[in-house]
């Protein structure tokens, strides 16, 4: 550690420990300026792929009974453009600007688990691949991207194509949820000191509320697809009406996750129009406190409007009433946002700019969009327009208005920040008209196609449907719009390569990310600043000095340790030195192992699966190899005078709440599990089933024995650090667990004949499953504590792996309690069921 | 710097405090109304009303109770006049009314429409 160093000088200390390698070495790296960059590139890869997707879907389409593509394939057309857009464009491309803006925005030098990016990145990678390999060899989805059953049941889709979506999708929602949990902690933990809650940049807030969305609402969408893969892989009966399975499951697993995925893909883009948009007004964002209750009524709301995907499905009307009101409600929170922007506007000085136009695209695309969607809330109204171009043109008024016109503004503010060069070429102006034209005259007609009765999903328009000229109009007008995109991509293209250099803050923003060197340091900032007044009133200029000068915190380099700060969550008050993980390749070994699950999955190579696990279970420990410290460090300086603990010694450690956020997303997607059996005892046709398995007692009361055993031994071994005895608490959980496992693999015995029988032993099969699984990493976790402690990495102070271990025993206790309830509960239920 | 707050995840959690009960509500509404039907409570008469429609209410008056609590606690809790508390707690009381708006305009409808068909 150096004491005073010239900013050139700890420039070059600083990106020797925090810069990536040469060649190959850059597959090793972690930094979040580099996996944002990547997932952005690589979404606008994807989004390409989709574009020229809709491309076809359009020729297709342009006059009635084109034999331009026949009905196969355009099924898997456009099952692909939809998949591609929504899974492998919106979500990881909004994913990738928040990991590489949100470290910037926050004064902090990367995110919390910058190895969980990189392998998340690798995941999205991979899952999206396979998807476009098996569009390449002809054998894609075909089942639209919503996949209903019975449709995509393996009676009615008997290839590989299913398969593909479900596994695939499953291997990049692996992203999404550890991009979630990475944002969450990182927003509450990682924050420049002095950074309180009401001091954070708007943007934080709108990613906070996402991110814990995602927690929320991917869980039921993998659990969905884990339950149709187990159907079509070993034929449990989840949605098999008879065998009490029931296809409207799939529908609510589904849309649980769909409709919230919506605002999920919104609220980026609006936290990227409410950062933007007060820069340009030249004055702060009007109702800040509005806008973030208006965000968390938004995320909320939005997980109550599922069913209104499904109102024709046959659904009583006091539901349908639940469901159109919180459709209506929505739009409330929504013109909450747009009025605080329009006041931001009516207030200030607005400076016309690139980033302005497309804010404007977005004004008039969206709210036409949430116009149509208050239409569709109507009940009538949407009996009468469901599976309609009326819903094509809604989706897309509302996804291209939502997500690309805000996320085409961000882009143009912010490139200058990724390239360090301003625009010089006049291109813009022209690829926004273009693309802003094409749309409308595309997407507006189909307004009408679709009140005249055109359904989505026909790959052949009919000569009597008197609609060929309007969707000759659509058609024409895409290719207007792929004009524009072409123009953008040149434009961006020409500005990153022949740009004009700036120095710094070219938009004269107030928040912390232009308070850096452009392209951005691999270490982001050179010393951290210390916020004394809302984040986005900061003056960038004078900051940017002196951070570069090493006059903030952590404005030196030590051991070679990549090094931040954490702070207490509300208030921003320092609370503890992050030492972050170096460059590995671990990230991308361990997504290949992962890759290795899907591909044998896909190969039906069923028994090879546990192999592929136990590879990605050790190449997880190789993680933890490169974690942790061997000895207590105390407090340790961190600048302007403020000693502090590194996060090990630290009680309030990020790592703890990563852990209780994974067991959220979790016990969600278990939630969902539970769910789904109470919902088939409710509604599926064949229940009760003749008969039914009655849980051994004695292996019950033996499981729900190692059950409680674990977490109270797991508590003792924390506690028990300093006595020397952690080690034998932690075999006393192993044995519990071991205990339970036993028990556990007799019931699962039981019920293992019936499975297929009917799904009310499949649910209670899989919820033994789920219980044996967790059971099983409850024993990894202690064996995991046992190795930490033989290898010098727990002490009294540095307890985080026992903690660890400890809040994963509670869960399994708790989850192994609720399911040994339920596989006795749901038969009673079952056996109640002719009540009626 | 401000000062320590003792209590910081308790602060955070109390600003979603109110929509969680109407998330809660809105399953235990659709729950019941599902539950219900299926076991024929709707066909259960009691008084002008079914046995279906009386526990629905009293469901949604039960939540909205609750919420009227957290309203209630939340404009008594003692909070700075500024700071991050202060920011959480104008957040939590005014979601919270902003969840007992949204509850009475989502789930009013159960007192008329059919519960059953």
């Amino acid at each position: 550690m150096s004491d005073t160093l010239s900013p050139i000088r700890l420039h070059k200390q600083l990106d020797a420990i925090w810069g990536n390698g040469k060649g190959l070495e850059r597959l090793a790296a972690v930094n979040h300026t580099v996996i944002g960059r990547r997932f952005m590139i690589t979404a606008l890869v994807f989004f390409l792929i989709g574009g020229v997707l809709a491309m076809l879907i359009r020729s297709q389409l342009a006059s009635a009974q084109s034999p331009f593509m026949d009905a196969d394939l355009y099924a898997q057309v456009f099952t692909m453009h939809g998949t591609i857009m929504m899974f492998l464009f919106a979500i990881p491309m909004f994913e990738g600007f928040a990991i590489y803006l949100l470290p910037k925005l926050l004064g902090a030098r990367d995110m919390a688990f910058p190895r969980l990016s990189a392998y998340g990145y690798w995941c999205y990678l991979f899952g999206g691949s396979m998807l476009v390999v098996a569009m390449l060899a002809g054998v894609a989805p075909d089942g639209g991207w919503f996949m209903y059953t019975p449709l995509s049941s393996r009676p009615y889709s008997p290839g590989i194509n299913a398969d593909f979506w479900l596994l695939g999708i499953t291997f990049v929602e692996i992203s999404a949820l550890s991009a979630a949990v990475e944002i969450v902690v990182s927003i509450l933990k990682l924050r420049a000191p002095g950074m309180s809650l009401e001091r954070m940049p708007i943007f934080a807030w709108y990613m906070l509320v996402v991110a814990g969305m995602m927690l929320l609402g991917f869980p039921p969408l993998i659990l969905g697809s884990i339950l149709l893969e187990l159907e079509r892989a070993f034929d449990l009966p989840f949605f098999d009406p008879t065998r009490g399975g029931d296809p409207l499951l799939w529908q609510h697993l589904f849309w649980l996750f769909g409709h919230p995925e919506v605002y999920i893909i919104f609220l980026p883009a609006a936290g990227a129009v409410s950062t933007i948009l007060p820069v340009f007004a030249g004055r702060p964002l009007a109702g800040y406190r509005a806008v973030v209750i208006a965000v968390i009524a938004m995320a909320f709301l939005s997980f109550g409007l599922w069913v209104h995907h499904m109102f024709t499905v046959g659904i009583p009307h006091l539901a349908l009433g639940f469901f159109s009101a919180a459709s209506a409600l929505v739009a409330v929170p929504t013109a909450v946002q747009f009025f605080a922007w329009l006041a931001t506007l009516s207030h200030g000085r607005p400076r016309f700019s690139i980033p302005m136009l497309h804010i404007f695209g977005f004004f008039f695309t969206f709210v036409i969009g949430g116009l149509t969607g208050v239409m569709l809330a109507m009940v009538p109204f949407d009996q009468q327009a469901h599976d309609t171009h009326f819903v094509v043109a809604h989706l897309h008024y509302v996804l291209v208005g939502g997500f690309l016109f805000p996320m085409l503004a961000a882009t143009y503010y912010w490139l200058p920040h990724l390239t360090g060069r301003m625009a010089v070429f006049p291109l813009a102006k022209p690829a926004f008209w273009l693309f802003f034209i094409g749309f409308n005259l595309s997407f507006l007609p189909m307004h009408l196609t679709g009140l005249r009765g055109m359904p989505r999903r026909v790959h052949s328009v009919l000569p009597e449907w008197g609609l060929e000229t309007l969707n000759l109009i659509s058609s024409g007008a895409a290719f207007i719009m792929t004009m524009g995109v072409a123009l953008y991509l040149i434009d961006f293209f020409l500005l990153a390569r022949f740009g004009r250099i700036f120095r710094r803050n070219p938009w004269r923003a107030g928040t912390l990310e232009w308070a850096m060197a452009t392209p951005a340091p691999s270490y982001a900032f050179a010393s951290l600043p210390a916020v004394t007044e809302r984040a986005d009133r900061l003056d960038a200029d004078r900051l940017g000095g002196e951070l570069a000068a090493g006059r903030g915190y952590l404005g030196f380099t030590r051991h070679g340790w990549m090094e931040t700060l954490g702070v207490e969550m509300l208030t921003g008050r320092p609370q503890q030195l992050i030492l972050l993980p170096r460059q590995t390749y671990l990230p991308l070994w361990t997504a290949l192992a992962t890759g290795l699950f899907f591909v044998l999955m896909l190969a039906k190579l069923y028994w090879f699966t546990p192999l592929a696990l136990l590879l990605v279970l050790a190449l997880f420990m190789g993680w933890a190899r490169q974690t942790g410290l061997r000895e207590d460090k105390g407090l340790l300086p961190v600048g302007r005078g403020i000693d502090l603990p590194p996060h090990g010694e630290c009680e309030a450690a990020p790592s703890p709440m990563a852990m209780a956020l994974t067991l959220t997303a979790n016990a969600t997607l278990y939630g969902s599990l539970l769910f789904g059996g109470l919902f088939l005892w409710v509604s599926a046709p064949g229940w009760p089933p003749p008969g039914t398995p009655q849980p051994m007692m004695a292996a019950v009361g033996i499981a729900l024995l190692g059950l409680v055993i674990a977490p109270l031994a797991g508590a003792q071994a924390v506690t028990g650090i300093e006595s020397g005895k952690a080690g034998r608490w932690l075999w006393l959980v192993a044995g519990a667990q071991g205990l339970a496992l036993v028990a556990l693999a007799m019931l699962l015995a039981q019920w293992a004949p019936d499975r297929t029988g009917h799904a009310l032993a499949a649910i209670c099969f899989i919820i033994l499953c789920y219980v044996t699984l967790h059971c099983l990493m409850g024993l990894v976790f202690a064996l995991y504590g046992r190795w930490r402690i033989a290898t010098g990495h727990v002490s009294a102070r540095r307890n985080l792996d026992l903690r660890l271990g400890l809040q994963w025993q509670c869960y399994t206790a708790g989850a192994g309690l609720l399911g040994l309830t339920f596989i006795h509960a749901l038969p009673w239920l079952a056996s109640l069921g002719g009540m009626a | 710097m401000n000062r320590p707050v003792p209590h910081p995840t308790r602060h955070l959690l109390m600003i979603v405090a109110g929509f969680a009960l109407w998330a809660l509500a809105f399953v235990l509404l659709y729950g019941t109304q599902a539950t219900g039907c299926k076991a024929g409570w709707h066909l259960v008469e009691m008084g002008p009303a079914n046995l279906l429609r009386l526990v629905l209410a009293l469901l949604f008056l039960l939540h909205l109770g609750a919420m009227l609590a957290l309203v209630r606690y939340l404009r008594r809790q003692v909070v700075p006049m500024a700071g991050p508390v202060r920011f959480l707690n104008r957040v939590a009381l005014f979601s919270a009314w902003a969840a007992i708006a949204s509850t009475l305009f989502t789930f009013v409808w159960l007192f008329w429409l059919s519960p059953c068909q």
